[in-house]
């Protein structure tokens, strides 16, 4: 005998499903735990960027102070100096670092020797595991003026030492250069996932249609991670004014702050060195806002013009 | 291949080749100089005769790193945050991956919500430094490894890998023979993700060993103070005393320039003993480098 089910109301259903899922609910609670109190409770502690905090009142019964800090970090003689390091460092490393890996991809993926290929894939990964702290170590190192290997070379060639570590016209291209050697082989990783992926039929219909080598990979290969490489490209312009600013720690002086010293790094000195904590909020703040403005635009742009989109 | 290669063709795969080499060789120029100084005279690195093998081959750079025995302490507490922050970040990822792979689960789409927003905004370095000092981690190891338990990139991968490996059907099919989630998350789970907890663990434990930031702002204690930060000391700062080995003897106390070679050497040792596991661990996780990004790029 079938026992005619009777619907259940909303309500029911919805407590029906909620403990048909108790157990669901319980593995991604630790998660979820972990992003209320890591994540979203330090965005509700935004509004220190509004008050006056000390540590002695809390963040509750600190006062309101408005925009003060705001217009404060506006009306600083730093703030066009910290844009435009920021900008200049991030618009280097689009430039210079960005292509490296593709153009690496792409010429690795012409080497048909599958040993050959493997091996320099494996080297070129491995400073991705070096740590920051030692990347800029061997720069001090291998650049001092006085025991420095590079100086050592130059002297070869009567080239008098050069303070590389302290000079502000090298540190840009030494802080782009080590970006290059540290990222360019793990980068390189996802274009040559997808040249992987690429059918052989393809380049075999190409080269009877008549293209070269070059033609094959100018209409074969590019295309194959044009998604891709759009993808990578709003994710690096959304962080424009997102720089390495843990490396800058290490690498810069006083002397060099001219050149070296961007949003977050003065805001380190502000607030953890200086106690300044609303006004380094304030600028967290303003530097965020920019950041999620930037990824939106161009995202945007990139769906009305590729149909690419992150979301 | 259909057509033969023209001369051209040749030329260009040799030429490539060799300049591939060329950027391997680069890569790996600087970790193979450090090598070999590290072990070499230190008269012969003042002299900058070392490029490629040590010359007159010594442990003694060795000897002095270890016979300082601060690096112990250091090697100590960086290997505590890397296994305890790693199996942390396993934990967390691997149960919420879970529950966020079953396609039916109630909650599947506001918790997926509520984790992405994560990516675009955050609070930023002084609310975080704020909510530390406000829940008492400040100067606390804890501080190390409960910031950051999950990656929000690595949750969604693995979230890809157990949909593609575990299907719906199975999971259900375990239910109707009496088994719940939990059940189903240690006895089938676990065992058939080796593949992805082998990715996830080499990206969060690559980044506990290095993890330099955060130590810098939330520790004070020099008995917490990671490997990143004795480096940082030694080879940025320049400020660390050696009192051991061959910097104590009698006939080179007095010689500053055999002081700046010995000094020298030690930087180069200490790099490579930091660098150890990494260096041994390289080649069996190798095989797991691409795995990742091919898994996290299903997506995309």
């Amino acid at each position: 005998m079938v026992k005619q089910q009777k619907p259940l109301s909303a309500r029911n259903q919805f407590l029906f499903r909620f403990m048909r899922d108790k157990y669901l609910h319980l593995l991604v609670l630790p998660a979820m735990l972990y992003f209320i109190i890591f994540c979203y409770v330090p965005m509700y502690g935004l509004i220190v960027a509004f008050k006056d905090f000390s540590f002695t009142k809390g963040i509750l019964d600190s006062p309101w102070v408005g925009m003060k800090h705001f217009e404060a970090f506006f009306d600083s003689i730093f703030f066009f100096r910290l844009i435009k390091n920021t900008i200049i460092l991030s618009v280097m490393t689009l430039i210079f670092s960005f292509p490296i890996p593709i153009i690496f991809a792409l010429l690795l993926n012409e080497v048909k020797f599958k040993k050959f290929r493997n091996t320099i894939q494996t080297i070129s990964y491995f400073p991705h595991f070096v740590s920051i702290v030692i990347v800029v170590g061997m720069m001090h190192i291998l650049l001092s003026p006085e025991t420095g290997l590079i100086n050592a070379i130059l002297s070869v060639f009567n080239i008098e030492p050069i303070a590389f570590m302290q000079s502000s016209g090298w540190f840009r291209p030494l802080y782009v250069l080590s970006n290059i050697w540290q990222s360019f082989g793990w980068s390189s990783i996802i274009y040559l996932a997808a040249l992987s992926g690429v059918q052989l039929e393809l380049y075999e219909a190409a080269q009877i249609d008549g293209a070269g080598r070059f033609k094959q990979v100018l209409h074969v290969s590019i295309p194959a991670i044009l998604p891709i490489v759009i993808i990578l490209f709003i994710l690096q312009i959304g962080g424009l004014m997102e720089v390495g600013y843990e490396k800058i720690l290490l690498m810069y002086n006083p002397g060099i702050y001219e050149v070296s010293d961007v949003i977050s790094t003065y805001v380190y000195r502000k607030s953890i060195l200086g106690g300044e904590y609303s006004f380094g909020t304030a600028i967290g703040f303003f530097n965020n806002v920019i950041n999620f403005i930037l990824i939106v635009v161009v995202n945007s742009i990139s769906k009305k013009v590729s149909s690419v989109s992150l979301w | 291949m259909l057509i033969k290669k023209s001369t051209g063709e040749k030329i260009f795969d040799i030429g490539n080749m060799i300049f591939l080499f060329l950027v391997a060789c680069i890569t790996v120029y600087p970790m193979l100089f450090i090598l070999a100084s590290s072990l070499s005279d230190y008269n012969a690195i003042l002299r900058n005769e070392v490029f490629v093998w040590p010359v007159g081959f010594t442990w003694a750079g060795y000897a002095d790193v270890f016979g300082d025995g601060s690096i112990f302490k250091a090697y100590y507490n960086t290997l505590w945050y890397t296994f305890v922050g790693t199996f942390i970040n396993l934990a967390l990822t691997l149960m919420a991956a879970y529950s966020l792979s079953r396609k039916y689960y109630m909650l599947r789409s506001p918790v997926t919500m509520i984790i992405a927003v994560t990516m675009f905004f955050s609070g930023g370095m002084i609310p975080n430094f704020l909510l530390i000092n406000e829940l008492g981690l400040y100067d606390t190891r804890w501080a190390m490894v409960l910031p950051g338990a999950v990656s929000v990139f690595n949750l969604i991968m693995a979230r890809e890998f157990l949909s593609n490996t575990i299907p719906d059907e199975l999971s259900e099919a375990a239910k109707i023979d009496g088994a719940n989630d939990i059940h189903i998350f240690f006895r089938i789970v676990l065992p058939l993700s080796k593949p992805i907890i082998a990715v996830l663990a080499l990206y969060y434990g690559v980044g506990h060993w290095n993890a330099f930031f955060n130590a810098m702002i939330y520790l004070k204690s020099a008995d917490y103070l990671p490997l990143s930060l004795y480096l940082r000391r030694l080879l940025v700062l320049g400020t660390t005393n050696f009192s051991s080995g061959t910097m104590m003897d009698p006939l080179l106390v007095n010689d500053p320039t055999a002081v700046i070679g010995i000094t020298q050497r030690i930087k180069y040792a200490s790099i490579i003993v930091t660098m150890l596991p990494v260096l041994i661990s390289y080649p069996f996780f190798q095989k797991y480098f691409a795995k990742g990004v091919m898994i996290g790029s299903i997506k995309a």
